[in-house]
């Protein structure tokens, strides 16, 4: 075996060991499992926050786009690095409370009691559960080329290794397995990326020279216009690129449920500077990594190997160990984040809310685990036997995640008119508008983003359908009273601590 | 500088700047909510003293929305 191929056994080793760690605490029923007994700090958070929507994306689809298009894919990172700060700020305390006062598990159960109807649940629920499919299916792919490279085990092999680590800690320890096994991996993450950054610099002459060097081979490369220069450019798909990872963000079930865990609500203001941080470090990083292979590898056959073999070239053979171990760590917090939300919609959101009404919360735990084990072995048929293109689909499924959920979350916490019939139809129009943009190619002509086509057309929804329908479905009494509680700064009175779930209930102090 | 046109230094320079502000304004801005754990804090020490929580009993520190 060799050392790179040791690192990545001790680092799956250690992230297995932390899943056995939290074994205690997440099996203590659903709450334990799902929120990881809402008992995070700011750190823990804005990391788990961050690496879990950073994903093998940034390794394979970030390297390769900006090996194809230049600095024009920095269009992407510049919505990213605001990502997280913007979730903590709009979302982040809100979000927080109202799902203590409301007694949310997840961030879909959020929803239905917020926007009180099954329906709300009954179209929320699988619209998550699909885009996060197949956003979890690009995360094995990505795992299990780079387990593949590094250790040059057949895909099929690593990939089915790669899967198995992921499902065994999520498996054990549930969030708290998740949230932890994904702060370590933020670190690793940050510390390999850096490292390739720095001897791909290096190798090249330093970043002033790399870029002259780019600039000979195109010039337009070095402009955020494309390869194909200003007159080419798309300004529909530029505003949409930034929106993606920027807005986006707070459409997404596995992010927002971040919020709902924290220790307390004033967690997401600390978190704040943590998320700027890492992400001002890290996220730049693989985009220049990926211009700079032009330089260092201008014969490149798969783009989405980019940053894999720059580091693979100019990192010496110790160091290429910790590296892929960071960006293992990117998949993987990313895909145990997505089993483990997946498996949350399967149990909590659809199963328990809509044919088990009576289930107890360890049935539940393990109705949520049977998923995630029924998922990963789906995601891995699919993965070993056609896999696409990780940037495609994880652009695809952020972008319906995003068009989706956005306006509804955000509504939620600070609209008070924002009501059954606007959340629907503003769910319905985000789906329907930024998939059919997508597969029909309305992108190509006319030059927008479908994840514009869809914040607008789900916003608008949720404006229009709501102030049209406030008399005949107002916002019931029991949403506003928690809405005004939300509003204001202090601790949570007692005697609105009386969500649905009867594990909450039992433990507040009774106000009489 | 950098090598780069001026337009590339100053949309990736720039708007990473504006994020850094965002934050900095935003952790300014809600420099207030330490009240809330503080009123968390009394409340939870109110009610482990055998306080009944009548005047605003609190979610816990762990969240789970009880005395801990």
């Amino acid at each position: 075996m060799n050392i790179e191929t040791w690192f990545l056994v001790i680092y799956f080793l250690a992230m297995a060991g932390i899943g056995v760690w939290t074994l205690k605490i997440g099996s203590k029923g659903s709450e334990g499992y799902l929120l990881g007994g809402r008992s995070l700090g700011a750190a823990v958070t804005a990391l788990r926050l961050q690496s879990s929507s950073m994903s093998g994306y940034m390794f394979l689809g970030a390297g390769s786009l900006a090996y194809t298009k230049g600095y024009f894919s920095l269009w992407y990172a510049m919505g990213d690095i605001g990502g997280g700060v913007l979730n903590l700020s709009i979302l982040g305390r809100r979000m927080r409370k109202l799902s203590q006062i409301l007694g949310s598990l997840t961030s879909i159960e959020y929803l239905e009691h917020r926007y009180p109807s099954k329906w709300i649940r009954a179209i929320a629920a699988p619209v998550a559960l699909f885009c996060i499919f197949f956003y979890v299916m690009s995360q094995f792919i990505a795992g299990g080329r780079g387990l593949e490279m590094v250790t040059g085990i057949p895909y099929a092999w690593a990939l089915l290794i790669a899967v198995g680590v992921i499902v065994f800690y999520t498996f054990l320890g549930g969030y708290l397995a998740v949230a932890y096994t994904d702060f370590v991996q933020a670190i690793i993450m940050l510390i390999g990326m850096v490292w390739i950054l720095i001897g791909c610099l290096q190798a090249v002459g330093g970043w002033t020279a790399g870029n002259e060097t780019v600039g000979q081979i195109n010039p337009n490369l070095l402009t955020m216009w494309g390869p194909d220069g200003i007159e080419s450019v798309q300004w529909g798909v530029i505003v949409g690129a930034v929106l993606v990872f920027s807005i986006g963000y707070m459409g997404w079930p596995h992010v927002n449920v971040s919020h709902m865990a924290m220790k307390r609500p004033s967690v997401a203001r600390r978190a704040s500077l943590y998320a700027t941080g890492f992400n001002l470090l890290f996220i730049p990083a693989p985009y220049i990594v990926g211009i700079m292979a032009l330089i260092l590898l201008p014969t490149l056959d798969n783009p989405e190997l980019a940053v894999f073999e720059v580091a693979d070239t100019v990192l010496p053979n110790f160091a290429v160990g910790i590296v892929m171990a960071g960006i293992m760590a990117a998949i993987m917090s990313t895909a145990d984040a997505l089993l483990l939300q997946s498996g949350t919609i399967a149990s909590q959101d659809l199963f328990q809310r809509f044919f088990k009404k009576d289930m107890s919360d360890q049935q539940s735990v393990w109705v949520s685990r049977f998923t995630v084990l029924v998922l990963a072995i789906i995601g891995y048929f699919v993965a070993v036997n056609d896999p696409p293109a990780v940037a495609e689909v994880v652009i695809f499924s952020t972008t319906v995640l995003g068009a989706a959920f956005v306006p509804v979350y955000i509504a939620a916490a600070w609209w008070k008119k924002a009501n059954v019939p606007g959340a629907i139809w503003s769910m319905i129009a985000g789906t329907v508008s930024s998939v059919v943009w997508q597969l029909t190619g309305l992108v190509d002509v006319t030059g927008v983003d479908p994840m514009g086509v869809g914040i607008v057309c789900s916003t608008l929804a949720l404006i229009l359908v709501s102030l049209a329908t406030q008399r005949s479905h107002p916002v019931p009494a029991h949403v506003l009273e928690a809405m005004k509680e939300t509003d204001k700064i202090g601790a949570i009175p007692a005697h609105m601590l009386t969500g649905q779930n009867d594990s909450l209930a039992g433990q507040v102090p009774k106000d009489v | 500088m950098f090598g780069l046109p001026t337009a590339t230094v100053v949309i990736i320079v720039g708007i990473p700047a504006i994020w850094v502000i965002y934050t900095l304004v935003f952790v300014f801005l809600s420099r207030g909510w330490k009240a809330e754990d503080m009123a968390e804090d009394q409340a939870l020490a109110r009610t482990a003293n055998g306080a009944d929580g009548r005047d605003g009993g609190a979610a816990s520190a762990k969240g789970n929305g009880g005395a801990a």
